[in-house]
């Protein structure tokens, strides 16, 4: 039985706070939501998903204890992970360096950002800093109908570090941040390994874990699933 | 190069200042930047000394990406992609089949989303 997905965004574009509900219907029939008190949203999107969707979500995938290990060795001894990976959807207008190539993407292709919080302790004289780091991917299939996925770019912010000490920060996190898009790479390619036997039809993102039942909140920006149809 | 040569120059001048004036100070080096600084106290008070010396003004952000060609690359092998452009996200999808009519037609040409099929 088809099941249709609302999704309803805090921000426009699809973006942040996500409300979602869930309607299995039969073919034919209407998928009907009368629900009124969705709050103050901004944007909505619609997805009917066929019985074969076949959804990974990527979190969990993501804070398997090798990937973490590999991410804490990115950072040195510079900064500490301080948080939990997250992985959410980022439509290529809002990526922070979309200026220096625009036309690398659409405006609304999705891309994940991977993203995770960091801490860094500096001596007396300056405060201590806090922010996040982020990849971002794009999953893709190829003309062979296999599921790929490269690691397109990074970026942090983080406060703190002043008045004397955001100047050798940046020089840590420059020379670390990118570096661990080659370690990033080679733990997606690993995970795409178990899929390498199979081609699929379609591949699409969708707010949260997927779940094909009821309805909840979740926050698009922090997770997303891959969905799949199988071939 | 030559900037953090002259830096580090600076910041040693600094920290033999303090020395002659009794102070015993640290140095922070980096490529662009030098921290001259020491705690100490005097007859019970406590003082602090920090000079901060650098060649650039920087931000808390920034960002980068994989060189243009091996996103092209990567991007050329890439059949579909997760979008919310609003069209047909697939090619390898089977499309939906519409018996032609005058109505299907009209609807199609009045912007409706996706290819229909002949």
């Amino acid at each position: 039985m088809p099941v249709l997905t609302n999704y309803w965004f805090e921000d426009t574009d699809f973006r942040g706070n996500t409300q979602f509900l869930n309607i299995a219907h039969c073919a034919g029939c209407w998928a009907w939501i009368n629900w009124p008190n969705v709050g103050s949203t901004r944007s909505t999107l619609v997805w009917e998903r066929e019985d074969r969707e076949f959804v990974v979500d990527m979190v969990p995938v993501l804070n398997a204890p090798d990937i973490l290990a590999a991410v804490d060795k990115i950072l040195g001894g510079s900064a500490q992970r301080i948080s939990a990976i997250k992985a959410g959807w980022i439509p290529w207008r809002y990526v922070p360096y979309r200026g220096s190539d625009p036309s690398r993407h659409a405006d609304l292709d999705l891309l994940v950002r991977i993203f995770f919080n960091f801490h860094v302790h500096t001596p007396w004289y300056c405060s201590d800093a806090d922010g996040d780091i982020s990849y971002y991917v794009v999953p893709y299939l190829d003309g062979s109908a296999h599921l790929g996925a490269y690691v397109d770019g990074w970026s942090y912010n983080y406060s703190g570090g002043g008045p004397f000490c955001t100047g050798s920060i940046n020089d840590h996190l420059n020379s670390g941040v990118p570096a661990g898009i080659g370690t990033l790479q080679s733990m997606l390619d690993s995970r795409l390994a178990l899929f390498a036997s199979r081609s699929f039809d379609l591949l699409y993102l969708l707010p949260g874990d997927g779940t094909q039942s009821g309805g909840g909140t979740t926050n698009v920006n922090d997770q997303v699933s891959l969905a799949l149809l199988p071939r | 190069m030559e900037n953090a040569k002259r830096i580090e120059e600076l910041a040693r001048k600094i920290q033999q200042c303090l020395s002659e004036a009794g102070i015993k100070a640290d140095v922070d080096l980096s490529a662009h930047e030098a921290v001259i600084h020491a705690k100490g106290d005097t007859e019970g008070q406590i003082f602090r000394v920090i000079a901060h010396i650098t060649d650039r003004e920087v931000t808390p952000a920034d960002h980068g990406s994989v060189a243009r060609e091996i996103a092209r690359a990567r991007l050329t092998t890439a059949v579909i992609r997760p979008t919310l452009a609003a069209q047909t996200a697939t090619s390898f999808a089977a499309e939906p089949k519409y018996v032609a009519s005058p109505s299907r037609e009209q609807q199609s040409h009045s912007g409706t989303e996706g290819k229909k099929s002949e």
